[in-house]
């Protein structure tokens, strides 16, 4: 080596540390937010619709508004965007009346229309997300995104090209019609065509890929033809080539229905033009603008939670400017992002660092007694304890489980520590033998010790658990299932057949990889085989895989929970309906589902309790699913944050919280940690 | 030297391709996607999202598609951040993982060569017998239980550092070190090896012949057959920590590419995954060309063939 060689690759690597350095120290951290938390994981999106769980529910609280909101004490219904609203004797139809003061951060007023375009952009199946079902509540809401429409029905066609002056990312144009006929394509590998079906809905199917159909539509007295094309094949979009045969086929059939008249001549047939979407016309789904400041709605059913359900996060609006202008994702950055919210969206780096700063157009903006939030989303809770220690945030809420007893040994007057709508249990396949027999099922829910469980393995101060609607609810008493009782148990498992486990399979236990659900499922394997004399074997897969094999009901046993989504025994007991998505468990029971059902129509709320309790007695008899624990919140809070209070949905507005600065200054001066 | 490079990037395209294909067939083996979740959205729902993304068609289809996206340079929208694409992905996490990077090197050289020639010189001393026993700990010990240690020292006992966190410099250094630890005991080790082999030589008998120092010695002849074994090392080396410590920045809530990394691939996040894994290719292939190269420069006895 020779020493310029050597000076080159020294310098070099100097000068990259110090460049580096300098764009290290460059980056100025903004000033400390008035109020900083730790978010447990980067959210999908500040977009409402897109919504997922808990860590988009704070944020999403903190810059959008919906018709209503939750109290942050018991998270009753209160007046949001709406500040009265009237319910119909039937309890189908709600008026909602949109207080005039309502602003979006660029200034231009919160409308009834705003919501309208949100709601159905939701339901569009183009832009369905995760919690489009909340608007299938609303008459033919389910209709609109599933496309459940036949001839006779009105219908709306987006085309791909935009009404003009319409914002870059606005809505194509619009046609409004009539279905005369529904045209399926044949199916792929028969070169035959179908007979034309003219009452099936499309079926969307994930394996055989066909043509689109096109559909027969009559506008203003002209009859058209439509086929759906997506945005990408749109230039190599070129007419089927068994159109023409089946749209005469079509039209010579519905000529003939509609008139008996041989005579009257067969309409000639139609061009097919490309479309976007075919849709059942929005004017059919249950969501009326009457005037700007005035909502109508009307549901498919009486929903006891509905006003309730109005002011959960995934329903707030967007603003329909903003969103047109710059599209998804352009609209959801600082600089293009209006909200409705108390607070506006001031930065973000992904995975760093979101904040969030004062609306000065919120309506209630004179009390919102922050001026800015920092938002970390810390995936580790480990992580997020030793800032919280250290005093770097205000606000866990989360930490880490293992960590809990310690804390609670310490009596820490700042780790709230208190109930949640939240249930743990396993799923039990009721598909495979042996677990088809109730008695079996049965059997091995009582001859499981919950106390051991909660006592010597969660240790967090749980409850356990005999019922799947989580107690703390007023008006709802759950259905309990029988308590731990090994000598029934043997009983039980006698006389399905296999005394003292004789003959009986070993079952496998699924859970995903995780230290407290290891030692769980432990616990459980040890006592079945102490009380039942049956073998388990564990398996612990990773977080997808586990989920896709509970879906996909590829176990024995499976660890489950449920988060409520709404202070309603509904948002627990609707999911074990037969084929529900989360049932997962292959139980099925017609009662049950009736009872359910009833539910749905019952308007007088202490009779509808009374209705759900029941349905719960039969869950609790018949246990696909056996409960374990209720779980327990596990925030950490700063003493000097006020305004924050222990939710069973351990869900928390950010608009009532504030600082007291003298408290806060107080714990600065005595180290500012701990 | 044009020829050589020229046929590395050839190279280098193929190994692209293969790394895409490999990749993404692995990815879409493991069960679960994007949008699996503990709670789910009607069947027709799930349809409509799942369409809207491709995964309905089968997966050699969905390949093409991705294939002919890449092509054109579209990384696509990550799935579980929506609001950012994988360009601003990568474009937030790799300055941010590169800062660290060049920190945590730039401890580990210095550190690693100082070890390293001090053992070499001393060597059989207790100087020797303590800093490879260091070392050898170094490499051991998994950088989560260093940055345990230093977290436990630094910022509960003896407060100094904050937890975690990106942003002030003061946030950099702890996790420069725990980055930094493990490289720096592989180059000490390296180093002295390297150093006891070239004393040996006889050059170096030759220089001491001549009457030069025991400093020029080693610094100005012994080093240059020595730093061999290092370069080699580093090319590799610099291409990982550039991408990110996976373990530390996760531990040190430090929104880096290891970070993005292991949260895409938990999260079956197919887009940024992929972004990363063909960053990191590109990364790596770079890295040991260079290295080639830099033997040349370094080593008059190493062609560029």
């Amino acid at each position: 080596m020779n020493f310029r060689g050597r000076n080159w690759f020294v310098a070099a690597l100097l000068l990259l540390l110090i460049a580096a350095t300098a764009w290290a120290l460059s980056n100025k951290p903004p000033q400390a937010a008035d109020f900083t938390f730790v978010n447990n994981t980067e959210i999908r999106s500040i977009d409402p619709a897109l919504a997922l769980g808990q860590p988009e529910g704070r944020v999403i609280m903190g810059l959008f508004e919906g018709l209503t909101n939750w109290d942050p004490k018991d998270l009753h219904t209160i007046p949001g965007v709406a500040e009265r609203w009237e319910i119909s004797p039937d309890q189908r139809t709600y008026t909602f009346h949109l207080r005039d003061n309502a602003k979006w951060s660029d200034g231009s007023p919160v409308v009834a229309g705003d919501f309208v375009w949100q709601w159905r952009h939701m339901l569009d199946p183009l832009y369905a997300t995760e919690y489009t079902y909340q608007h299938w509540y609303l008459e033919n809401g389910e209709r609109y995104t599933s496309k459940q429409f036949g001839p006779g029905d009105p219908v709306e066609i987006e085309l791909h090209q935009r009404p003009d002056g319409a914002l870059p990312f606005a809505r194509g144009k619009v046609l409004h019609g009539k279905l005369i006929a529904f045209i399926a394509a044949p199916a792929p590998n028969s070169s035959a065509s179908l007979p034309p079906s003219e009452n099936a809905p499309p079926q969307p199917s994930a394996t055989d890929k066909k043509d689109e159909p096109i559909y027969l539509i009559e506008i203003g007295g002209h009859l058209r033809a439509f086929q759906t094309v997506v945005d990408r094949d749109l230039p190599k979009w070129s007419l089927p080539p068994w159109a023409a045969a089946a749209i005469k086929d079509a039209l010579e059939k519905s000529s003939t229905a509609d008139s008996k008249d041989k005579t009257d001549a067969i309409p000639p047939a139609p061009q097919i033009e490309p479309s976007k979407n075919v849709l059942l016309d929005f004017s059919e789904v249950g969501v009326k603008e009457i005037d700007d400041h005035t909502l109508q709605i009307h549901l498919k059913a009486a929903t006891p939670y509905y006003l309730q359900l109005v002011g959960f996060y995934p329903l707030a609006p967007t603003n329909p400017r903003c969103v047109e202008t710059y599209g998804y994702p352009g609209w959801t950055k600082p600089e293009h992002a209006v909200t409705n919210g108390p607070f506006k969206l001031d930065s973000r780096v992904v995975r760093s660092r979101l904040r969030m700063v004062k609306n000065d157009q919120y309506w209630n903006a004179a009390n919102v007694r922050l001026n800015s939030i920092d938002v970390f989303p810390i995936e580790s809770s480990a992580t997020a304890l030793n800032m919280y220690l250290n005093g770097e945030v205000d606000w866990i809420p989360l930490a880490p489980n293992t960590a809990v007893p310690e804390l609670l040994a310490q009596k820490r007057t700042d780790f709230k520590h208190t109930p949640e709508y939240t249930t743990d249990f396993y799923r039990l396949n009721c598909t495979r033998p042996p677990l088809d027999n109730k008695l079996v099922r049965q059997a091995l829910a009582m001859a499981l010790d919950k106390q051991q469980i909660v006592d010597a393995v969660v240790r967090g101060g749980e409850v356990i658990a005999r019922s799947c609607v989580p107690p703390g609810l007023p008006g709802y008493e759950s259905a309990m299932c029988s308590e731990y009782n090994p000598q029934r148990a043997r009983e039980l498992l006698a006389q399905a057949g296999y005394p003292n486990g004789k003959g009986f399979r070993k079952l496998e236990l699924i859970y995903n990889t995780d230290e407290l659900n290891q030692n769980i499922a432990e616990v459980m394997q040890a006592q079945w085989k102490e009380n039942l004399g049956i073998d388990v074997g564990l398996q612990n897969m990773e977080w997808n895989a586990w989920l896709s094999a509970s879906a996909n009901m590829e176990y024995d046993v499976c660890r489950g929970g449920w988060i409520g989504d709404y202070l309603d025994p509904n948002t627990f007991l609707d999911m074990f309906v037969t084929d529900g998505g989360n049932n997962q468990t292959g139980w099925s029971n017609k009662k049950y589902d009736q009872l359910i059902d009833d539910s749905r129509r019952e308007g007088d709320p202490a009779k509808r309790m009374k209705i759900l309790h029941d349905a719960e007695a039969i869950l609790m008899d018949e246990l696909p699913i056996v409960p374990i624990y209720y779980r327990v919140s596990r925030n950490m809070i700063r003493p000097y944050v006020h305004g924050f209070y222990p939710t069973l949905l351990d869900l928390h507005p950010l608009d009532t919280i504030w600082i007291d600065e003298a408290e806060k200054q107080q714990f600065k001066d005595h180290g500012g940690r701990g | 030297m044009i020829w050589f490079l020229l046929r590395r990037l050839l190279w280098m395209i193929g190994t692209l391709w293969a790394v895409f294909t490999v990749t993404f067939f692995l990815m879409h083996a493991v069960p679960g996607g994007p949008f699996s979740s503990e709670r789910q959205p009607p069947i027709g729902i799930k349809r409509a999202i799942e369409a809207r993304y491709n995964l309905d068609l089968p997966v050699w289809q969905q390949y093409l598609l991705e294939l002919e996206k890449y092509l054109h340079g579209d990384f696509g929208l990550s799935f579980k951040m929506g609001d950012f694409s994988v360009r601003e992905v990568i474009a937030a996490g790799l300055p941010v993982s590169a800062t660290l990077g060049v920190l945590a090197l730039a401890f580990a050289l210095t550190l690693g060569l100082t070890a390293g020639i001090v053992s070499a010189v001393r060597r059989g001393g207790l100087l020797d017998f303590s800093l490879m026993s260091l070392a050898t700990i170094g490499i051991a010990v998994p950088n989560f239980v260093v940055a345990g240690l230093l977290i436990i020292l630094f910022v509960f006992i003896w407060p100094v550092f904050p937890a975690g966190g990106w942003g002030t410099p003061m946030q950099l250094v702890l996790p420069a070190v725990c980055l930094g630890a493990t490289f720096a005991a592989e180059i000490a080790r390296l180093v002295r090896t390297g150093m006891l082999d070239v004393l040996n030589q006889d050059y170096i008998r030759t220089a001491y012949a001549k009457g030069l120092m025991t400093r020029a010695v080693v610094l100005h002849h012994a080093m240059k057959g020595a730093i061999l074994p290092v370069v080699s090392f580093l090319g590799p080396a610099v291409a990982g920590i550039l991408t990110g410590s996976v373990v530390i920045e996760y531990v040190f809530a430090i929104p880096g590419l290891g970070y993005h990394f292991v949260q895409s691939a938990t999260q079956r996040d197919y887009t940024v995954a992929m972004g990363l894994v063909m960053l990191y290719t590109v990364l790596l292939y770079t890295m040991n060309t260079v290295v080639d190269v830099a033997y040349t420069v370094l080593d008059p006895r190493v062609k560029l063939n």
